[in-house]
């Protein structure tokens, strides 16, 4: 959701760890991430810097778990848009949420899936709301990696009363 | 005859062995209370009251072997024999060295307690607990970021270079602020870890 990207990001965990030398900041234990409508769980987050001051965020599950993301959709009350994953990062500068290895997106229209997604690699650019599915969890298609699987419910019709 | 004189020796031996026994016995036991009395003597004769306190004070203590050199400042600091502790109001510390950017700390109330060979038990390393509105602050340097902590209670390890707390305590850097239960900062490998109840507001990119 576009307002999302005025908001400020707060991080909760258990514990948190800050390199001064690397300034490299590790939350970790149950790891809430907000962003507005945006919200992140996992058990890990490594934020960095990069040189021009934008945070680069890695979140990673506990061994066998699932990263998980809702966050809210543009164009209409009650759109959602959900995912988990093994691995995400979240780029403050293009505010791109990448979700890596075995990731699955749902979007939803209140409680009702929409359209579902699975695949190794899923970008979500979380400003546009513009999706990508690609096959390697490097990002670039790889023949004969996974395939990305993509469920469209078909649109109930809205009666026009 | 013969086995008559051995049982006979065994016996006197024993007798022997048994008066040396409770000689030495009763000397331990008079040796350790004698130590013991001397003990409570030269402790009791250290006064309960400050024996000296200096006002509105400037101490620096260079290091020549590349440790941090410091520079406290007080408006009042008085010495406490008995317990061979030092207690400040209003302390400034500041410590600085070479390689990395000063750091300054204020705090309501000081208690520095120094290595002491008199006590019982021994201490073994400086320790300084400061207390009421801790602040600790480091400026943006060459090789570190800015970085600004508040707590009500912290404790320096100079020796050790490390600086802890088990209470409520605020960071502040470019980055944001957090606020977390519990910090353990170790200056020489700039690794500062925040240990229960973390929640941090990531400021937005100016």
């Amino acid at each position: 959701e576009k307002a999302d990207s005025l908001k400020e990001m707060t991080i909760e965990a258990d514990q948190f760890l800050n390199n001064g030398k690397t300034n490299v900041s590790t939350f970790s234990g149950d790891v809430v991430v907000v962003r507005g409508t945006l919200k992140v769980k996992a058990e890990k987050a490594v934020v960095t810097k990069s040189a021009d001051e934008f945070q680069h965020v890695v979140l990673t599950a506990k061994p066998g778990a699932k990263i998980s993301f809702r966050q809210k959709r543009d164009g209409g009350p009650d759109l959602w848009v959900e995912g988990e994953s093994e691995k995400a990062e979240y780029d403050e500068k293009t505010e791109f949420v990448k979700f890596l290895s075995k990731a699955q997106i749902r979007y939803l229209d209140g409680s009702k899936v929409t359209q579902q997604q699975e695949g190794e690699f899923l970008s979500y650019d979380s400003k546009n709301d513009v999706f990508v599915g690609v096959n390697s969890s490097s990002g670039q298609s790889v023949s004969g990696g996974g395939r990305i699987k993509t469920t469209i419910q078909p649109r109930t019709e809205k009666q026009a009363n | 005859m013969k086995a008559q004189i051995t049982i006979d020796r065994a016996r006197i031996w024993m007798a022997i062995a048994a008066v040396g026994v409770v000689a030495l016995g009763s000397f331990w036991l008079y040796d350790t209370v004698r130590r013991q009395g001397a003990d409570d003597y030269n402790r009791a004769s250290a006064r309960l009251e400050p024996d000296y306190y200096v006002e509105n004070f400037n101490f620096i203590k260079l290091s020549n072997n590349g440790k941090a050199n410091y520079h406290v400042t007080g408006k009042n600091l008085i010495h406490l024999p008995r317990t061979d502790q030092y207690d400040i109001k209003e302390p400034r510390i500041s410590s600085f060295d070479a390689q990395r950017t000063p750091i300054t700390i204020n705090a309501g109330r000081a208690v520095v307690e120094q290595k002491s060979e008199v006590l019982t038990p021994k201490r073994t390393e400086d320790v300084v607990h400061l207390y009421d509105q801790v602040t600790v602050e480091r400026p943006q340097g060459i090789n570190s970021s800015f970085m600004r902590v508040e707590t009500e209670y912290l404790q320096l390890l100079p020796d050790a270079d490390i600086v802890k707390t088990d209470q409520r305590i605020k960071l502040i850097t470019d980055n944001g602020e957090t606020l977390a239960t519990g910090m353990m900062a170790n200056n020489t490998n700039q690794e500062l870890r925040l240990l229960s109840k973390v929640h941090a507001r990531l400021s937005k990119h100016k």
